[in-house]
């Protein structure tokens, strides 16, 4: 149980060490695709002065391939301008310029990162500082570069003044259908420049290890101890959720040629749409709900998201909207286990009112500061709610077991209380002295009781045929005692059904303890019938005494135990009933049919 | 002699008919068996007897409150059950006997014996009556004196109190404690009540209570009970 405190409160340890400067990273780096994203990203948490280099918010581009372009053009009219974030792809070479102003320098190198899914030369001022992958001009002569590439600027060539950077592109191994392709470059301080993505992705990265433990031990929980699916769609979640982000962190920490790049953003969409669909699913199943009720939620899920694929194009936006929808369908579940008073169902409810709120606020902010922390506190909830579910189901598993043996011992202990045994004794004492052959059958009987006892007690359920011949044993054993002929009429049905052990007998011996039955025959009866996988056993025993007196017979200690075992195997899917008047009693008992298993 | 037993159990019943009419194989008897208490009430309200064995179950508080009904009836009571733990109460509200099951022929006698001395099984530390048909307990050390009155027994309280009993004196006298003292054919005093004999001319004796109250004594009795005293 304490473990999973443990996680829950490792997760906000984790949460608090990022705390919100931290996430404006990492969500940048999400969201470069689709956003309007400031055209000078400042990276880092010191901020670099802009007069210190500052680079336009804008850059021109042209399909003409002229060796000088690579060199500054004072006048580019005949190229298209165009804002950051997206850079058109076409089956032609591109040249890129984008001029940058330095303002005095001290000391400290500068350097630029470039964002772009094509391979590029980079020169500066004219001069070429390096190449990512090959240009080429087919896919052939193409060799892609990487999606992230780094350059630092000596000291000569960041002098007070009007630079400009220039790019020659080819994009031949971009396999997007879509017409453009993200395009940002950074400016700033080297070390922080190439430290950016991967300091991005250690929050991620942190979460992975927490996420990766929760969803083993989830897995574990499921397999091993507790067959809840909610263990099991918490553990996908979780799974998702590190593929997820080991998925955004990649580029950070590991880099990959830009060909990747529309792979692994589909990737991203197909885990955000499975977490989407485990989240909703968690729900469903975590609270009390019919299954039309279920699998209709999980149906509005499946066509929300169907119509975001179709209406909305790109990808990291979608995946925003698909974890909405999977946040929204859950509310559904929640607000109806809140009217249904199940437990745990507003914490769920707050947590995901808590993660939904910020969005309808600022998008902006929400992806910048709220997602992690949100998701966090979501998974943590629902951590919680599952470990005190397990901590009541287990509570509950432990008083059925007690309660199983204290009726197997209650069972057991008729044959051993002393009014039994001693009556018993001394009805043995006068066969010995009176007739031996007759004590020896009394003593076999016995003995067939006892041992039939000892076969049925243990079990929680026992073939009618066990349980039939466990009374006939007993009629027979008070047959002896009580010098009177007893018989119990049954009808034989086809069905090997199965019963609590001891239900019959306890019918049994309250009729024969509240009854003084001095006729020289008394005839019990029990009837079977098998409808709709549903057993109807009613028991009939006559009646001879008057009615102030046995007013005991319907509320005996024995119907206590018939209606707890009843309880135990068939939980709220029984009758019991007693039904009597001056000749009969007729009690008549209902449970689910199950079948003996066919050995 | 007039016996009954109550007994639910068969052979058990036949075991304790068979031990009684040994027991008593010298003098006449009449035996009634019964499956029940219920049964056997028309019969017990209808007819003196001298005994009835009884089988109760004691585990409840039912079983008790039938007993305590027997025990305040005319007859004397021997309980014959499986709840040994409960003898000492049974003996505390004035049962004569209390046999254990499984039972011999011997601890049959033994009970039976009882019935006819005067020794007494002294364990009572109630007396169970009958008052305005409920049935009350009345602590012994509360009891002064007994006086016989017919087939009855009145039984006089500190308070002053009298309350008629159905047992007879020489009944009551075997459940009640060796403290009480038989001073005359019809009374019976407890032995911390009394203060002093007084003589009369005519050879007659009177003891007189710690109440101040006067009571006759027995001209055969008074030697027996000026030993005691001194």
């Amino acid at each position: 149980m304490k473990i999973h405190l443990i996680i829950y409160f490792f997760i906000f340890y984790l949460s608090s060490l990022f705390s919100a400067p931290a996430f404006t990273n990492v969500t940048a780096n999400n969201q470069q695709d689709i956003l309007p994203v400031p055209e000078i990203i400042i990276v880092g948490r010191q901020a670099v002065t802009p007069d210190l280099i500052s680079m336009d918010p804008y850059f021109y581009f042209t399909d003409q391939d002229e060796p000088h372009f690579s060199k500054p053009l004072a006048d580019k009219r005949a190229w298209t301008k165009k804002s950051f974030g997206g850079l058109p792809l076409k089956d032609k070479n591109l040249w890129v310029q984008v001029d940058f102003t330095l303002g005095q320098q001290t000391a400290k190198s500068l350097g630029i990162l470039i964002m772009m899914v094509a391979s590029f030369d980079v020169y500066w001022d004219g001069k070429l500082l390096g190449s990512n992958g090959i240009v080429g001009n087919s896919r052939e002569s193409e060799q892609a570069g990487q999606i992230e590439f780094g350059l630092q600027l000596n000291k000569e060539q960041i002098s007070e003044g009007k630079h400009t950077l220039s790019l020659k592109v080819s994009t031949h191994h971009n396999n997007s259908q879509n017409a453009i392709g993200s395009f940002y470059i950074f400016s700033g301080y080297y070390p922080q420049i190439i430290q950016h993505s991967s300091k991005s992705a250690m929050l991620p990265l942190a979460m992975s290890g927490a996420l990766l433990l929760l969803a083993t031990y989830c897995l574990f929980l499921y397999f091993g101890v507790i067959k809840n699916v909610c263990y099991l769609l918490f553990s996908g979640l979780c799974f998702a959720t590190l593929v997820l982000f080991v998925l955004e962190s990649w580029r950070g920490i590991w880099g990959y040629t830009y060909d990747w790049h529309i792979p692994r953003l589909q990737l991203i969409y197909l885990m955000t749409s499975l977490i989407s669909i485990l989240l909703t699913s968690f729900f469903t199943f975590f609270f009390t709900l019919s299954n039309f009720q279920r699998y209709a939620t999980l149906t509005v899920n499946v066509l929300l998201q169907l119509s975001i694929f179709v209406i909305v194009s790109g990808y990291d936006f979608p995946s925003l909207l698909l974890i909405l929808v999977g946040l929204v369908t859950s509310l559904f579940p929640c607000v109806y286990a809140i009217r249904q008073k199940q437990k745990n169902a507003r914490p769920m409810l707050v947590a995901i009112m808590f993660f939904i709120m910020p969005l309808t606020m600022n998008v902006r902010l929400y992806m910048e500061q709220y997602f992690f922390i949100s998701f966090v506190t979501l998974m943590g909830v629902m951590l919680y709610s599952l470990s005190q579910t397990m901590k009541m189901k287990q509570r509950q598993l432990m008083q059925s077991q007690i309660n199983a043996s204290r009726l197997e011992l209650e069972l057991v202990k008729r044959n051993l209380q002393p009014h039994f045994i001693l009556n018993t004794l001394t009805a043995v004492e006068e066969w010995i002295e009176e007739s031996p052959a007759m004590a020896v059958k009394f003593i076999d009987a016995l003995a067939d009781e006892f041992r039939l006892m000892a076969k049925i007690s243990s079990l929680s359920l026992v073939p009618i045929k066990d349980e039939i011949e466990m009374c006939n044993t007993h009629l027979n054993l008070m047959q002896y005692r009580s010098n009177t002929k007893f018989q119990l009429r049954t009808n034989s049905l086809p069905y090997a059904y199965l019963l609590p052990p001891g239900i019959l007998l306890t019918l049994l011996e309250n009729a024969l303890s509240h009854n003084c039955y001095q006729s020289t025959s008394v005839v019990f009866t029990l009837d079977q019938a098998i409808d709709n996988k549903l057993c109807t056993l009613v028991f009939t025993a006559p009646v001879n005494v008057r009615q102030t007196e046995n007013k005991a017979i319907s509320v005996g200690l024995g119907t206590k135990y018939i209606e707890a075992r009843l309880q135990e195997s068939f939980v709220d899917h029984w009758s019991f009933s007693t039904e009597q008047n001056s000749t009969y009693l007729q009690v008549t008992l209902q449970f689910p049919l199950i079948c003996q298993k066919v050995v | 002699m007039k016996i009954v037993i109550v007994e639910d159990e068969y052979m058990v019943a036949k075991r304790l008919k068979r031990f009684v009419e040994t027991s008593f194989s010298d003098i006449n008897i009449n035996i009634q068996v019964f499956t029940s208490l219920h049964d056997a009430d028309d019969f017990l309200s209808g007819f003196i007897i001298d005994v009835l064995f009884l089988d109760l179950n004691l585990q409840g508080r039912d079983g008790f409150d039938l007993l305590k009904q027997q025990v305040s009836r005319h007859f004397h009571t021997i309980v014959v059950s499986v709840n040994t733990d409960r003898a000492i109460e049974a003996f505390e509200i004035g049962v004569l006997d209390f046999v254990p099951k499984p039972f011999s022929q011997e601890r049959i006698n033994k009970a039976i014996a009882r019935l006819g001395s005067q020794q007494t099984s002294g364990k009572s530390q109630f007396l169970s009556y009958k008052h305005l048909g409920e049935i009350s307990l009345l602590a012994i050390n509360e009891v002064v004196y007994l006086r016989a009155s017919g087939h009855y027994c009145e039984v006089i309280t500190r308070e002053g109190r009298v309350i008629l009993h159905d047992k007879n004196l020489d009944k009551l006298l075997q459940v009640l404690p060796l403290t009480f003292e038989r001073i005359h054919r019809s009374y019976a005093v407890a032995r911390g009540e009394m203060q002093s004999i007084r003589t009369e001319q005519g050879s007659k004796y009177w003891l007189t209570l710690n109440s101040g109250e006067i009571l006759p004594i027995g001209r055969t009795r008074v030697k027996a009970l000026k030993a005691k005293l001194i």
